[in-house]
């Protein structure tokens, strides 16, 4: 779920750590940052996600993160099937409510 | 105030507080060792470790100089701790999704593996996955178990070494001072046997110098949480003064009792280094005087080395006990002022406490007015023997005896 986020949010541009985690934030997904480390590593490792150093005239340097080729598939695939869920769902949320 | 140090993180300085320091580097410790036992667990360290810096940064920018503990707080509760952070190990539900992912992905990224193939291997993964998950939490069951309770000098309540007081923890009797009556009791049955013992532990047994080796001392599960709880209450106390690092369970009095009683069972010990220093020089020096005298070297050697042995072999075999025992509190008479000199032009000491002081001062009392009662004893008794005690046939016996006494009465 978190993964899917942290896709979606790469999809566009790239960006490093603290953009993700502010964006999250903003989006009420995350409670403590530090649970974006592993996944962002995790990601990585599956070949999803590519990384570049860019030093940073204020503070450290940061690590850019974006999207691989694969990556991008997985998006797509993740997408669809986020919608077909969706679909269910919804369909479901409204016969629920025909039947109250 | 506090004392303050200058870390160097990605090539930035910071000026943080020591106590600040010390919870900043468990908490980055315990992250390093908690994914350590995950694939590129470092680099996952290494990107916290990077988010600190950043944070770091930011209330550098704001005009704060130096880092406080509650600083390093705030930015621990934002990142969150090893176990909040892992979505791995933390609950059955999100690890299970992420594996399901994972392999998913992997399937679709090579999109060339059968259906069937594909589960098999999902569940032989998801088996392995499981069986070294519970073989990896018995292992650290076992190893919390027996790894409960150290042995360590507690730093915190000690009267020399710590040595008791550890003990106490690691049996976990609340109060130290049961077991150091019974060390000293012990000294004192033992015939001083338990002097050599406890120098032992001392130098084997390790100080608990680590917040980390002072909740094992104590017994207390080492995590991330337990740790961190342990250095900010250390430091509440550092704040409040109640944490002095000499400080006792005992009230001043018994301090100053305990002072007097360890400072003579210690008193052999020193007295018996002085004596061997004195031995040394003795021989050094005869040694010395011999060359010059080639001819009758060996013989020379052979009479006057084994006339002093001899000596000291009387003052050993402790015929006289008496004078023994006074040349003994006549060395620690002379140690004591020798130590408060030698203290007073070595600076940088830590300050001895009035109880320190006051014990020092007691039991060097005593042991002035034991040395000047064994001085009188002992001319008096030479005065009605002409013959000295231990050799009739070596008269010089109580000239060599005459040194220790003079000293004794400085």
């Amino acid at each position: 779920m978190l993964e899917y986020c942290i896709l979606l949010l790469l999809n566009k541009r790239a960006c490093y750590a603290n953009d993700i985690i502010s964006k999250l934030k903003a989006a009420e997904m995350i409670v403590v940052e530090g649970t974006l480390y592993p996944l962002l590593t995790r990601l990585k490792n599956d070949n999803l996600l590519k990384y570049e150093w860019q030093e940073s005239t204020q503070g450290p340097p940061r690590k850019y993160y974006a999207l691989t080729t694969d990556g991008e598939e997985a998006l797509r695939q993740l997408d669809n099937s986020w919608n077909e869920i969706a679909k269910t769902v919804t369909i479901l949320q409204t016969k629920r409510l025909e039947i109250q | 105030m506090k004392k303050n140090i200058t870390i160097n993180l990605f090539g930035t300085l910071y000026n943080i507080d020591e106590d600040a320091y010390q919870l900043l580097d468990n908490y980055l410790q315990s992250m390093k060792n908690y994914f350590s036992r995950q694939l590129n667990g470092d680099e996952i360290a290494d990107d916290i470790e990077h988010r600190v810096a950043e944070l770091l940064w930011e209330y550098k920018e704001k005009g704060i100089e130096a880092v406080s503990i509650d600083i390093i707080k705030e930015i621990i509760g934002k990142i969150g701790n090893p176990s909040e952070i892992d979505t791995n190990n933390g609950n059955e539900q999100p690890d299970q999704q992420s594996q399901s992912f994972a392999s998913e992905e992997q399937g679709a990224g090579s999109g060339q593996r059968s259906n069937s193939g594909q589960s098999a291997g999902e569940a032989f993964q998801n088996f392995a996955h499981e069986a070294g998950r519970s073989a990896n939490n018995a292992f650290h069951k076992a190893a919390n178990h027996f790894a409960g309770r150290h042995l360590y000098r507690d730093p915190n309540d000690k009267l020399l070494g710590g040595v008791c007081s550890g003990i106490a923890n690691y049996l976990g009797i609340c109060d130290p001072i049961w077991i150091r009556l019974a060390f000293i009791l012990l000294a004192l049955f033992s015939r001083l046997l338990m002097l050599p013992i406890y120098l032992i532990l001392w130098i084997v047994v390790p100080l608990a110098q680590t917040p980390e080796d002072r909740l094992r001392m104590k017994g207390e599960k080492v995590n991330p949480d337990t740790l961190n709880a342990q250095v900010i209450s250390e430091s509440e106390q550092q704040e409040k003064g109640t944490y002095n690092p000499s400080t006792a369970s005992h009230s001043g009095c018994l301090r100053i009792i305990f002072g007097c009683i360890l400072a003579f069972l210690l008193l052999p010990l020193i007295a018996l280094l002085f004596f061997i220093i004195f031995a040394f020089v003795a021989v050094l020096g005869m040694s010395l005087g011999l060359i010059g005298n080639l001819p009758g070297f060996f013989g020379f050697t052979s009479t006057s080395l084994g006339e002093f042995f001899s000596n000291l072999a009387s003052i050993f075999a402790g015929h006289e006990w008496f004078i023994w025992v006074g040349l003994l509190f006549a060395v620690y008479a002379i140690y004591v002022p020798v130590y408060f000199i030698v203290r007073a032009i070595r600076s940088g000491d830590r300050p001895l406490s009035s109880t320190q002081i006051v014990s020092y001062i007691i039991s060097w009392l005593f042991a002035l007015v034991v040395t000047v009662f064994v001085c009188f004893y002992g001319w008096n008794s030479q005065k009605n023997s002409h013959n000295g005690y231990y050799h009739p046939t070596s008269i010089e016996q109580p000239t060599h005896y005459e040194p220790n006494y003079n000293i004794g009465e400085l």
